[in-house]
C-alpha cells in the first residue's frame, strides 16, 4: 500500500509530553466504543484498549502530529485486535458470564438486533464499520488501520451493510 | 417480495447503535485503569515498529545468507528480495526438511529462474524461512499470502516459521487439505513480536487464504520450533 504510515509523520514542535498523553486518553471513549463493536465483548474490548494505550505510550515520542493522533491510536488498536484479542475471546467465553445490559435510554431490543446482526459479520468487516462509521475515519485512514487497500475497505463496508440489511429485514 | 428496510433505515439503526456504544463508552472509560506512562522518552517503535537494530540484524543475516549460499553451496537460501529459488529446488526439498530456507518473495517470483538473483529487491527483506513439513513452493506462497496486507507488521521479521498445523507424527482429520501456520518473528523470543497467520487451501500444497491467528492457538510443534534456535543459512 502506498499510503503514508501514520507512525512516520513529521514531528511538530512544542507539545509537551504530558499534554500529548492527556490527549491520548481523551480518545479513550472512542477507542473503547470501537473496540466493543469490533470484539462485541466488554472485557475483551477493555483489554484491547489498555493494550493500545500501553503501545501508544511506548511510542509516544515518535508522534507529534495532533491531527493524526486519533487515526494513529485506532491503527494500533485495530492491528492489536487481530493479533491479541483472539485468545482473550476464547478465555472470556469459558467463564460463561452474560454480557452487560445496555445503557439506560437505549432501545434494548433494537440494540440487540443490531448487535446480533453485527455478530454475523466477519471481524474485519465490523472493524471497518467501527472505524468508518463510529470513529469517523476516512476510507483511506480506515484502509491504513486495517492494512488493506481503500477499495477493500469500500467492499467491506458495502458487503457489511448489505449483510446487515439482510439480518435486520424482519426487525 | 420480502419487505426489507431501506438502506437509510439500516444506516440509521446502525448509527443509533454506534451512538449508544459511544455514550456507554464515555461512561465506562473513566473507570478503566490507565497504564503507567514510561518514565522517560522511548524509542519510536521500540517493540512494535522497525528499530534500526532489527534492520541492521536483517541486513547482517542477508549478507551472511548470500555469502553462505555462494561460497558454501548450502541448501539454505538467503533472502535478497529477489528470487533465488528454482522450481527444481522446490521439488528437491523433502517434506520433512525442518529448516528449508527460501525466498519470501511471492510464489510466482520464487519460481523464476535463478538468473534473476542479482536483480534489485522490489520488497523489503523478510528473514530466514523455516518450512517444516511444507514444500518450498507452498511455503513461499503461504508466506506471501500471510504477508499481504500486513507488510507493516512483518517488515522487521528476522525469522519466519511455517509448518503444517498437524504435528509431524500425527495423522489429522483435516477440514482443509492445506492447513498451515505462518509466524513472523520480529522481536526474537519476545512473543509480542510474533505475528501468526493461518494459511489454508482447498487443495493439498496449494495455499489460497490467510487470516491472522492467535498465538495461544499455535500448535505445540510450531511453538517448539519458534522457541528453538534459529538455523543459520
Amino acid at each position: 500500500m502506498d499510503a503514508v504510515e501514520v507512525t512516520e509523520l513529521v514531528p511538530a514542535d512544542s507539545r509537551t509530553r504530558d499534554a500529548l498523553v492527556e490527549e491520548l486518553y481523551g480518545h479513550g471513549p472512542m477507542l473503547l466504543a470501537a473496540a466493543r463493536v469490533i470484539t462485541l465483548d466488554t472485557e475483551e474490548a477493555e483489554d484491547l484498549v489498555q493494550t493500545t494505550f500501553e503501545i501508544a505510550l511506548r511510542r509516544i515520542d515518535g508522534l507529534r502530529e495532533p491531527r493524526a493522533v486519533r487515526a494513529w491510536l485506532l491503527t494500533i488498536q485495530t492491528r492489536e485486535a487481530f493479533r491479541v484479542v483472539r485468545r482473550l475471546r476464547r478465555l472470556v467465553r469459558l467463564d460463561g458470564r452474560v454480557g452487560e445490559i445496555a445503557a439506560d435510554g437505549t432501545d434494548l431490543a433494537r440494540d440487540l438486533d443490531v448487535r446480533k446482526a453485527l455478530a454475523g459479520l466477519p471481524r474485519r468487516t465490523r472493524a471497518a464499520i467501527a472505524l468508518h462509521y463510529l470513529a469517523g475515519l476516512t476510507v483511506p485512514e480506515t484502509a491504513i488501520a486495517l492494512g488493506v487497500s481503500p477499495n477493500t475497505v469500500k467492499s467491506q463496508l458495502k458487503a457489511g451493510l448489505g449483510r446487515l440489511r439482510e439480518e435486520l429485514r424482519d426487525g | 417480495m420480502v419487505d426489507r428496510p431501506s438502506e437509510a433505515e439500516v444506516d440509521a439503526r446502525l448509527r443509533a447503535y454506534l451512538g449508544a456504544e459511544q455514550r456507554q463508552a464515555e461512561l465506562d472509560f473513566p473507570g478503566l485503569a490507565r497504564p503507567a506512562p514510561p518514565a522517560g522518552p522511548t524509542r519510536v517503535g521500540n517493540r512494535d515498529g522497525h528499530p534500526v537494530g532489527v534492520l541492521a540484524a536483517v541486513v547482517a543475516v542477508l549478507v551472511f545468507a548470500v555469502l553462505g549460499s555462494r561460497f558454501l553451496g548450502g541448501s539454505s537460501v538467503g533472502i535478497t528480495g529477489a528470487p533465488t529459488l528454482t522450481a527444481g529446488a522446490n521439488a528437491s526439498v523433502p517434506a520433512s526438511a525442518p529448516s528449508a530456507s527460501l525466498s519470501a518473495s511471492p510464489p510466482s517470483a520464487s519460481l523464476a529462474p535463478p538468473t534473476q538473483s542479482n536483480a534489485p529487491s522490489a520488497r523489503p527483506s523478510l528473514g530466514i524461512v523455516e518450512c517444516g513439513q511444507i514444500s518450498a513452493a507452498a511455503c513461499a506462497k503461504a508466506v506471501a499470502l500471510a504477508r499481504a496486507g500486513h507488510e507493516a507488521e512483518v517488515a522487521g521479521a528476522t525469522r519466519i516459521v511455517v509448518d503444517d498445523t498437524c504435528p509431524p507424527t500425527v495423522v489429522c482429520d483435516r477440514i482443509y487439505p492445506f492447513d498451515s501456520i505462518v509466524v513472523f518473528v520480529t522481536a526474537g523470543a519476545d512473543t509480542t513480536g510474533w505475528y501468526a497467520f493461518s494459511v489454508v487451501g482447498k487443495k493439498a500444497d496449494t495455499p489460497t487464504d490467510a487470516t491472522p491467528w492467535g498465538l495461544p492457538e499455535l500448535p505445540a510443534h510450531v511453538v517448539q520450533t519458534l522457541k528453538g534456535p534459529q538455523p543459520t543459512p
